[in-house]
């Protein structure tokens, strides 16, 4: 059962206050920040609260824009469809799972009422838009980490294995190095593709749902190509870290890092705004 | 389309003048966590955005 | 938009108590491997073993020797990811094994491992902070004895 964006009905206040999208968007917003948490809490300890707040909480910049694109189109666009009594069930339980001291509870909240919304919203509304960013940003903050700790060994073997086809470099398991070479890489779950991947999705996510881009053959490959991106530039940093002891520093801990993080960053952006140019260039 | 071109430009050299910024960039080890992902990301993204919303009035 | 309002405050109230609640949780520490390395470098010198160590950024390796004996012994992480590095170190002196909890094992029960693992780190976060079971991996030369290595790995650590 879906509901479109309806007309307001005749006579109705114009400050209803709560309507589905709102009450989604806010619940969409809960349920992130709190599934988020556990990096924050991380970083406050690691960096001080000053720091938290430069690093951005350990949360990537493109998860932040993504929540903001996903509360603007609950919150901005206008709606008149009212709350439904599962609607207030689940809002129910994503604030109870929010009040629990763990945040992968709240994760999983984010993936039920994203999936809730994302079905019983009308195709194409802003509902059904944000929820899908909002889905995305649920594989980022931990359906990622879950598949990393759950299947550690096949990730990161396959990880190696790209990286040994492509680098012709000598692996065994998840350590790769080069004949001959002074440097073995361990590829531990911090270095594996899954999380550039998964942030690479979430921007494509919000890029296309924000500026409602259909699913077609070019969204899909504007997503491969944005995985292939990362892929590449975390495939070129292990790379370098193979060539020498000192390049290993320079890449894993020095200003190696922050390059090919803006590489991947700027990479991925521009991908994505050009496989969606059609629509986010158009006349607003 | 050369006003977006002329956008993404000026954008992209406010981008890389808020990454020189980044101390790690210019040779000066920190610790990866501090400043790679964090305010300054946000700013070249939400530039990106400014930009996007320009040329979309433009048209 | 002035009917924004109040489910912004409402919002707002709902994550400042919900993220408030979140951040009186402790952060849950790493696992510390110098511990267990101390541990088991005390217990080698204690039995007469002669020990080196080697320290790289994977973790340190402690090689003992007594005798015909030669072994080596370091900690492996819950998710597995030092296995493979830990196995071409062991292949140096000799068939890797491992003791978890007490008891020998010829390889890593991971399952079980992880899930320990996890469910000590959600219960650090909320304030109790049990003892953690450290994995060592043993890899032991020709020259060793089954008694060489008993006991050689704390089973319990505070952190």
């Amino acid at each position: 059962m879906t509901d479109a964006a309806c007309e307001a009905p005749a006579g109705a206040a114009a400050s209803l206050v709560l309507t589905r999208n709102r009450l989604y968007g806010g619940l969409f917003l809960l349920a992130a920040l709190n599934a988020a948490s556990g990096a924050a809490v991380d970083a406050i300890g690691d960096l001080g609260v000053a720091g938290a707040v430069l690093a951005l909480f350990n949360i990537s910049a493109v998860v932040w824009m993504a929540l903001a694109a996903g509360l603007a189109l609950t919150w901005r666009e206008p709606d008149y469809a009212p709350v439904r009594p599962l609607d207030l069930w689940l809002a129910g339980a994503v604030a109870l799972a929010a009040l629990l001291p763990v945040p992968a509870v709240s994760g999983v909240m984010l993936t039920v009422v994203g999936l809730h919304a994302a079905i019983t919203a009308g195709p194409g509304s802003p509902l059904r838009r944000a929820a899908i960013i909002f889905l995305a940003v649920s594989g980022t903050l931990l359906w990622g980490k879950v598949l990393l700790t759950v299947f550690t060994r096949p990730v990161l073997e396959m990880d190696s294995w790209l990286m040994s086809s492509l680098l012709h470099v000598r692996q065994e398991g998840n350590v790769v190095w080069r004949e001959g070479g002074a440097v073995a890489a361990v590829v531990s779950t911090g270095c594996s593709s899954i999380h550039g991947i998964s942030v690479a999705l979430v921007c494509w996510a919000a890029i296309c749902q924000y500026f409602a881009v259909p699913l077609d053959r070019r969204s899909v490959l504007t997503a491969l190509a944005a995985v292939l991106a990362t892929m590449a530039v975390n495939m070129a940093r292990i790379g370098g870290i193979l060539v020498s002891p000192e390049w290993a520093r320079i890449i894993h801990d020095g200003w190696g890092a922050t390059v090919s993080m803006w590489v991947t960053l700027v990479l991925v952006t521009a991908i994505c705004l050009f496989g969606a140019r059609r629509e986010v260039f158009a006349r607003a | 389309m050369s006003r977006v071109v002329d956008l993404a430009l000026k954008g992209g050299l406010v981008a890389g003048f808020v990454a020189i910024a980044s101390p790690a960039l210019a040779g000066v080890p920190t610790p990866v966590p501090l400043l790679g992902a964090g305010v300054p990301a946000l700013l070249a993204l939400g530039g990106a955005y400014y930009l996007v919303r320009k040329a979309r009035s433009r048209g | 938009m002035k009917s924004l309002r109040a489910p912004s405050l409402i919002l707002a109230a709902a994550v400042l108590v919900t993220l408030g609640g979140k951040a009186v949780t402790r952060q849950p520490p790493e696992p510390d491997t110098a511990l267990f390395t101390r541990d088991v470098e005390q217990r080698l010198r204690t039995r007469g073993y002669s020990v080196t160590s080697r320290t790289l950024p994977s973790g340190v390796y402690l090689y003992g020797a007594r005798g015909d004996c030669r072994l080596m012994v370091t900690e492996q992480d819950a998710f597995g990811t030092l296995a493979d590095r830990n196995n071409q170190f062991a292949r140096e002196v000799g068939p890797l094994h491992y003791v978890w909890r007490g008891r020998r094992r010829e390889t890593a029960p991971r399952a079980e491992i992880l899930l320990r693992f996890l469910v000590r780190r959600e219960l650090v976060r909320l304030g109790p902070s049990p003892p953690r079971q450290p994995l060592g991996a043993i890899a032991t030369g020709p020259g060793c004895s089954p008694a060489d290595t008993a006991g050689l790995t704390p089973s319990d650590l505070p952190r």
